[in-house]
């Protein structure tokens, strides 16, 4: 299967990332790697083009940040999803099951979303 | 044989930083934060088997160049987007008003030195003249001899902090001069008149010099399509 289109990866990247960061707290590069695992490849955000849209959600009040000493030695900035972030994911999970439920209806195919 | 000098990760990621807070619109924080990232794809690289160098040169690569990441960081940097637009015409601006400030107070320091040299108004004039075209050349010498070394320190003579502290006390110290002149008597205010009129053809001629060079420079990098002019 051919990769994401690139308009469909961005509107997807709010949801996915509050997902990830509502099970843990993370860091950029491991956000990059746990997408590009969950998806199979399917979708890989760019280096350097994750870090904007994770500051555009810290602006926003859905993620706060802070620098911290990792496992390895190396000091990192490790976001996590704050209580207005939770309730945007929630919001977001509510939205993409009615665009997945249309979908479906539409190609006459069981909603698989839950 | 092969003579290489060994490679040095942190000076070269050092460079790296230090281009990208020159030349893009990120805080330092934004620059800390990529650079815990390059880490990490270095280390990556080098457990596939890559080593040092070409782990560096990949791992920058995949992060972007400059004028990339200045186009992502500039949805979200947008106050340091707009900075970084307008330092440069604030610069320009404020080294303009040193000029005129230092021309106006060397003009009055003239007609107080030649006072108290006891110089006539017809060598007073000569004098002021000489003054404005010395200190001139001697600046654009300065100048031309600090950029053929390579030593001229743009970055320096064009700090804010810095102009902005030679116009305040430039100002203050023509505005002194000037009240010196025409409180204390014995300055003509012919002498006066006459050496601010010989301040104004200056500042006529350079303004001309500038507007030359302003065009020149317009439609030879307009003809030679290497800077596009956006409006």
């Amino acid at each position: 299967m051919e990769k994401i289109s690139k308009e469909l990866i961005g509107a997807s990247s709010i949801p996915i990332i509050l997902s990830i960061l509502s099970k843990n707290e993370s860091y950029g590069y491991e956000i990059i790697q746990n997408v590009k695992e969950i998806s199979n490849g399917k979708i890989e955000y760019g280096d350097g083009t994750l870090y904007p849209v994770l500051h555009k959600l810290e602006k926003k009040e859905l993620i706060e940040s802070y620098w911290k000493m990792g496992e390895s030695g190396r000091k990192r900035k490790y976001y996590k999803i704050s209580n207005k972030g939770k309730k945007q994911l929630l919001s977001e999970k509510e939205n993409w099951t009615i665009i997945n439920q249309i979908i479906s209806k539409l190609w006459k195919i069981e909603p698989s979303l839950t | 044989m092969e003579n290489r000098t060994k490679f040095n990760l942190k000076e070269n990621i050092e460079i790296w930083k230090s281009e990208l807070s020159q030349n893009s619109n990120m805080s330092l924080d934004n620059i800390n934060e990529l650079e815990s990232h390059l880490l990490d794809e270095i280390d990556e690289l080098q457990r596939l088997g890559l080593n040092t160098e070409e782990s560096l040169l990949i791992a920058k690569n995949r992060i972007g160049n400059t004028k990339e990441l200045t186009a992502e960081y500039g949805k979200v940097n947008k106050n340091i987007y707009f900075s970084n637009k307008i330092i440069p015409y604030l610069k320009g601006i404020l080294l303009f008003m040193a000029f005129i400030t230092i021309t106006n107070l060397l003009v009055n320091l003239s007609l107080i030195i030649a006072n108290n040299v006891g110089i006539d108004s017809k060598n007073l004039n000569y004098v002021s003249i000489g003054i404005l075209i010395f200190s001139s050349l001697a600046l654009s010498i300065f100048a031309y001899n600090k950029y053929k070394n390579m030593s001229l320190n743009s970055r320096k003579l064009s700090n804010i902090p810095f102009l902005v502290s030679i116009i305040v006390i430039s100002k203050l110290l023509t505005f002194f001069s000037t009240l010196f002149i025409t409180r204390s008597g014995s300055f003509g205010i012919s002498d006066f008149g006459n050496l601010q009129m010989n301040l104004s053809v200056y500042n006529l001629l350079f303004g001309l010099f500038i507007l030359t060079i302003s065009f020149v420079t317009f439609y030879v990098s307009k003809r030679e399509n290497k800077v596009k002019i956006s409006e």
